[in-house]
């Protein structure tokens, strides 16, 4: 972006669209808006906005566009790949004040609310009529619809219940020009391209997502959650692969090893066999107890074959939360071990499981840095856990290259750089790795059909975009 | 069906048109039709795609959806969309320089059972497909319709055919994992992985799904598939030949009201295409019109979402931003019109 | 500074402390979120901001410590708050807080300026609000409570042992009825209140950033309770610092004392001293519900003659339910009170906006909070919300009075009103 430079430019224009309240700046500021949940890349902003409705938004946007000025969207910042890191500086649109319920329609169960809205808080706004928003991305407390909408988020219960795109019915976004748009509605996406398939999961580099129409879905009247121990990683990885196998699609199928472990056995207390290795956690769930409690019987059969050690089954609601609570707060309690990580999120074919957290493990003692999983082991999305000091730059060097190493070996296996993270910054010098230049050209002409500009949340997903490689040194020079 | 089978002369076809039927070793008595192109790898198809001004790959015997072009239902009360409903529709009939045909990429490429991934090329009926899986115990809960699964896998995907089992299996674009896509510009490119969840990038596969063949000619697909269950059969409603879809549960409530007296339907409800005759079908479009219904109704037994079934007429249905953001993604995919032309009234 | 800076690098920002956070639920900005502000005292120890940069943010802070409940680094944001504030003050002292401090900390003090309210009209005088928050005042200058006698006690309980009550500094004032409570609740279990003289616990300055005056009112405290009796609580701001007298000291202790080298090995003598003091000292503090819980309470309560057709519910103190992880034993003995009807109050465990004195120095977010508050209290339709500190308290029965909406009483005025009739309190 030669055009654009923060020090000559004057925001007045901007703040007279806006109160006093809603336009952050200053020192304290800019640094606390340089980043989000991943730290490694750091760029400050000019400016934070804090809109209040679709049209703010709109207002805002086309200011930046009329000025110039670079803008990225952003929600609670719990994005993991640095997708709300104003790469080129200037405006921050924080959606955190659009945090309204607009309509509830619980006979045709759906709902639209405003993006800032955390997804927990949807989904406690029905839980009296028995639903539910599916998504369930472990920050659903605090991570924000939009965010959700931008990365395409997963979650535990992906397995059973798909990602985000498979609940969102339709957006009013503003496109990268300011313009208001309606995309989809009540009735879901209507005949023609699927525009909201391209949508979800883009970033926030296609526009700001402002109000979404989201299904919602029964809360299922059985469900059975159980822990099962294993001595080894070994029998673990295949114990999933043998689930999988034999049909069940349980509606969540998640593992944790002994690094995760060690940290919720000291942050949560949570109980397990002393020789155990690697936890599974399963979670069952269906209209009926005779259907569960059969699904339960060949997750225990197969568990049983490959020789666990033990299986618990939570006894009621309040511990089947408190599982969840664990599973969910897992990688947050690493904190607890190191000051830094790095949660990497490839994905890699069910089948090859074992194989690869074999792999994970010899990289990390090969580069001797410490590393844990937690991970959805029934989509086969891994989430080894580098924990290190950032403040020491050795060690974050073989952070990153053991990151490499391991993403690449997933493509090898005929993966993804990433299941549910996003690209943001963080990955975008592996998109290569996985796509050739055809492929991303394409991707980028998909790109072009709502943003064919610079500004709007730039230098995110696709490598090589013009002015951005001259910055890349810098935002690493602001986190060492 | 008029396009594709039924073959109108040509008078005028580019040199170049006649050296590539020539080297597909289409005679010369037939070359003065449109002449039928049957690519046998990603290659040749990539070849066609490069060689013609227009194509349409679109097949022939495909079961169609396109009758139900016609005009959208609406409540008088609320102004709600209930349903759609209308005289039977095709894509214009518009100059065409070749026909693709991918009957001959018809090939299971890769089967992954322990990953629960199935790669196929496009070519491949959905009925020999599901052969192919029901006899290593696996499925594919998607479009499963007596007489639709003549039509290939790829022409399922383009046209994003609705199907019974929407509900509980979700959409096409629930199921296919990857593609391998041949542009209009003749680039060969693929888009997502052989997994279950990926965000990797722009998901360009997902355009593709419902895109009616317009940007891209899809070449290959890797699906998601699932151990066989004991899934029913769930036979649609049929009242001789009128159509009509339901889109929403308040039109499907009012719907079914009016269709109970006149027939019994499946116990469970899961019949998600209900045929009926043209004078019903009028009865019924009368009656949803004045329709105040606004009871609840269970999701789980009648959850249909209409999504894309559109023939010539259906551009000037959609909102004006739609059209807008789907010229714009043609310009950018296909800026000559050459894919399928017709398709969604772009010619 | 090791230590603080140690502190914050436990936070991975990761989050999840956000939605918990009021400062963060109301402005929908980073900086007034705990992960935002650890991030800035980060950057504030690193160079990279002035601490009076990270000033405004820090004032802003309820120290509610909601934050710590959600955090599942266990990251120590209360006294990762309360050092920042203390480096802050460190450079440029507010005499204003501390004269505010001073006076609401002693009892003598603010008896005098609550009669002198009486002139002035309730709320504290614009040129003091101005002078210490920069905007209008929002809170009324408590009323002390009536204390009406009580119906003499009748119980069959023997004598157990003694316990130490903590009268503290405003609570004396302000709920001296709650104190009686204390006692004869106390009492019905077995034990005894010895009285003994005694001061502040240093809470509201830790809180504020104060940390030397807490230690040294904290030192002051251990030598007041001297026998190795229970020290009940009903306070929970007090409870919650008298429970973490230790690491008050722990931290103060790397500071490098400032004076002459006796000076500092004096200094350094007496905290060593000090700190073995407080060791059996936290041990034993307890908080009121937590103590009334665990020695038998609930089951007194079934002879207890109740509240009937009182609809209840109840407001979690911060520093009791954040601070001092209590919140089952409150719940526990309200639900068993007989006849009475609970219903849980929605976002129970947000601050109210009172923290102490935030609601004199922050009014307008104390304002906000006290709103959304008493908005999920109007919608239980509670007829009496009870809650475990005196900040709490005052500030919602403010704001309920304002929107007739319900009674506060304290959990202990609460319990023995279930022994001797509602009609005691109103």
């Amino acid at each position: 972006m030669g055009a654009y430079n923060d020090s000559r430019m004057d925001f007045a224009g901007l703040r007279s669209k806006l109160r006093a309240d809603q336009v952050l700046d200053g020192s304290a500021a800019v640094r606390a808006y340089d980043c989000d949940a991943y730290t490694v890349d750091r760029s400050k902003p000019s400016v934070i906005v804090l809109p209040e409705s679709t049209s703010e938004v709109a207002t805002i946007v086309w200011w930046c566009v009329s000025a110039g000025v670079p803008f990225t969207c952003r929600g609670a910042g719990t994005g993991l790949s640095g997708g709300a890191m104003p790469a080129l500086g200037g405006v921050v649109i924080s959606t955190k004040r659009m945090n309204q319920i607009l309509e509830i329609d619980i006979e045709n169960r759906c709902l639209r609310a405003q993006t800032g809205i955390a997804n927990r808080r949807i989904s406690d706004a029905v839980k009296a009529d028995g639903l539910h928003f599916a998504p369930d991305p472990s920050s659903q407390s605090v991570s924000t619809l939009g965010g959700n909408i931008g990365e395409n988020a997963g979650g535990p219960h992906t397995l059973k219940y798909g990602v985000t795109v498979q609940h969102i019915l339709g957006v009013t976004m503003v496109d990268p020009l300011g313009e208001v748009l309606e995309i989809g509605g009540k009735l879901g996406c209507g005949p023609g391209y699927d525009f909201l398939g391209i949508i979800c999961g883009s970033e926030g580099t296609l526009g700001i997502v402002t109000e979404a129409w989201v299904k919602l879905t029964p809360i299922p009247s059985v469900i059975e959650t159980v822990l099962v121990a294993f001595p080894t990683i070994r029998s673990a990885t295949e114990t999933v692969a043998g689930i999988i196998a034999t049909g069940t699609i349980p509606a969540a199928l998640e593992m944790m090893d002994r690094g995760i472990m060690n940290a919720v056995s000291m942050a949560f207390g949570l109980e397990y066999p002393a020789e155990a290795q690697a936890l599974l956690l399963v979670e069952c769930d269906g209209e009926s107890v005779e259907a569960v409690e059969a699904e339960i019987e060949s997750v225990r059969a197969v568990c049983e074959g490959n020789g666990c050690l033990e299986m618990s089954v939570a006894k009621d609601e309040k511990e089947r939360a408190r599982l969840w609570m664990v599973r969910k707060k897992g990688i947050g309690a690493m904190g607890r071990i190191a000051p830094s990580i790095v949660t990497h999120d490839g994905v890699i074919p069910r089948s090859k499981l074992p194989e690869m957290l074999d792999f994970v493990y010899s990289v990390a003692s090969e580069k001797n840095i410490g590393v844990a999983n937690i991970f959805h082991a029934g989509d086969g999305n891994l989430h080894p856990c580098f924990y290190f000091d950032d403040r020491d730059s050795v060690q974050v060097e073989k952070v990153v290259e053991a990151g490499e190493i391991i993403i690449r070996k997933c493509i090898e296996l005929g993966g993804s750089v990433s299941g549910e993270h996003g690209i943001g910054v963080e990955k975008m010098d592996l998109m290569p790795l996985m796509f050739t230049p055809a492929d991303l050209e394409a991707q980028a002409m998909a790109k072009r059909i709502f943003n064919d500009g610079e500004l709007c949340n730039p230098c995110k997903v696709l490598p090589n975009q013009r002015g951005c490689a001259e910055h890349r040194m810098r935002w690493r020079g602001v986190a060492t | 069906m008029a396009r594709g089978g039924d073959v109108s002369d040509q008078a005028s076809r580019p040199d170049k048109m006649r050296t590539f039927a020539d080297a597909m070793g289409i005679p010369e008595s037939e070359q003065r039709i449109t002449p039928r192109l049957s690519p046998e790898s990603v290659d040749e198809l990539r070849q066609c795609v490069l060689e013609c001004r227009t194509l349409v790959t679109r097949d022939p015997n495909s079961y169609r959806m396109d009758r139900v072009a016609g005009s959208y239902v609406r409540s008088e009360e609320t102004g709600q969309m209930l349903a759609i409903s209308g005289p039977p529709a095709h894509a214009l009939d518009v100059e065409v320089s070749a026909w693709v045909s991918l009957w001959k990429m018809n090939q299971v490429i890769a089967f992954h059972p322990s990953d629960q991934i199935v790669t196929v090329q496009a070519g491949m009926p959905l009925i020999a497909l599901n052969e192919f899986l029901r006899k290593e115990n696996f499925e594919i809960p998607v479009g499963l319709n007596d007489k639709s699964q003549g039509s290939s896998v790829g022409d399922f995907i383009a046209m994003n055919l609705p199907h019974w089992n929407l509900a509980k299996s979700g959409s096409w674009r629930d199921w296919v994992v990857k593609m391998k896509i041949v542009l209009a510009s003749g680039e060969v490119i693929v888009s997502g992985a052989d997994v279950v969840k990926n965000v990797s990038g722009f998901d360009l596969h997902k355009l593709m799904i419902g895109a009616r063949g317009t940007l891209g000619v899809i070449a290959e697909v890797t699906l998601r598939i699932r151990p066989a269950s004991a899934l029913r059969e769930y036979p649609p409603l049929w009242l001789n030949h009128g159509e009509l879809f339901l889109t929403n549960r308040e039109g499907l409530k009012a719907a079914m009201e009016y269709i109970r007296p006149m027939i019994t339907p499946d116990e469970d409800g899961f019949a998600m295409e209900y045929h009926v005759d043209e004078e019903s079908c009028l009865l019924l479009v009368e009656s949803l019109r004045n329709s105040k219904a606004n009871t609840v109704f269970d999701h789980a037994r009648y959850g249909h979402v209409w999504r894309s079934h559109v023939g010539k007429f259906a551009l000037p249905e959609f909102t004006e931003t739609q059209q807008r953001l789907m010229k714009r993604t043609k310009e950018i995919f296909d800026p000559t019109y050459k894919l399928n032309p017709g398709e969604f009234g772009f010619i | 500074m090791h230590d603080l800076e140690e502190l914050t690098t436990h936070c991975i920002r990761c989050g999840f402390c956000l939605e918990d956070c009021p400062t963060f639920v109301e402005t929908g900005s980073e900086l007034e979120s705990p992960r935002g502000r650890i991030y800035l005292v980060r950057s504030a120890i690193e160079g990279k901001l002035l601490w009076e940069d990270i000033k405004p943010h820090m004032d802003l802070c309820l120290g509610c410590r909601a934050c710590e409940t959600a955090c599942p680094s266990a990251v120590q944001y209360g006294a990762i708050l309360e050092m920042a504030r203390d480096q802050i003050d460190r450079k440029r002292p507010s005499l204003t807080k501390k004269a505010l401090l001073a006076s609401t900390t002693n009892p003598t003090l603010l008896k005098t300026q609550l009669k002198a309210a009486k002139f002035i009209g309730g709320k504290m005088p614009g040129f003091v609000s101005r002078a210490l928050a920069g905007e209008k005042a929002e809170a009324n200058l408590p009323k002390p409570q009536i204390n009406k006698p009580l119906p003499p006690l009748i119980t069959d309980t023997p004598v157990r042992g003694e316990a130490y009550m903590l009268t503290g500094c405003a609570m004396q004032v302000l709920y001296p009825r709650v104190h009686e409570c204390t006692r004869r609740l106390l009492r019905r279990l077995g034990y005894v209140v010895r009285d003994v003289d005694q001061g502040c616990c240093g809470a509201l300055h830790a809180h504020n950033g104060d940390l030397e005056t807490a230690r040294k009112l904290g030192e002051a405290l251990t030598e007041q309770f001297p026998d190795d009796f229970p020290i009940v609580v009903n306070s929970a701001g007090c409870g919650s610092t008298m429970k973490e007298y230790d690491e008050l000291l722990e931290y103060l202790m790397t500071i490098p004392p400032s004076g002459s080298s006796d000076d500092i090995a004096k200094e350094w003598e007496a905290s060593q001293q000090h700190k073995k003091k407080v060791d059996g000292f936290t041990q034993r503090t307890f908080d009121l519900s937590e103590f009334l819980f665990s020695h038998g309470l609930l089951d007194e309560l079934k002879n207890a003659k109740g509240l009937s057709n009182k609809r209840i519910t109840y407001h979690d103190a911060c520093h009791l339910s954040h601070g001092q992880k209590i919140t089952s034993p409150p719940r526990q003995l309200i639900q068993a009170i007989p006849n009475a009807q609970y219903v849980e109050l929605p976002e129970s465990m947000m601050c109210c906006g009172s923290a102490g004195v935030y609601n004199v120095l922050q009014p307008k977010m104390a304002r906000r909070l006290l709103n959304r508050k008493v908005k999920h209290i109007q919608e239980t339709h509670a007829d009496i919300v009870a809650t475990g500190n005196p900040g709490c308290h005052a500030w919602i029965a403010q704001g309920c009075e304002e929107q007739k909406s319900a009674r506060v009483l304290h959990t202990a005025e609460l319990l023995e009103a279930a022994f001797i009739g509602i009609e005691e309190f109103i």
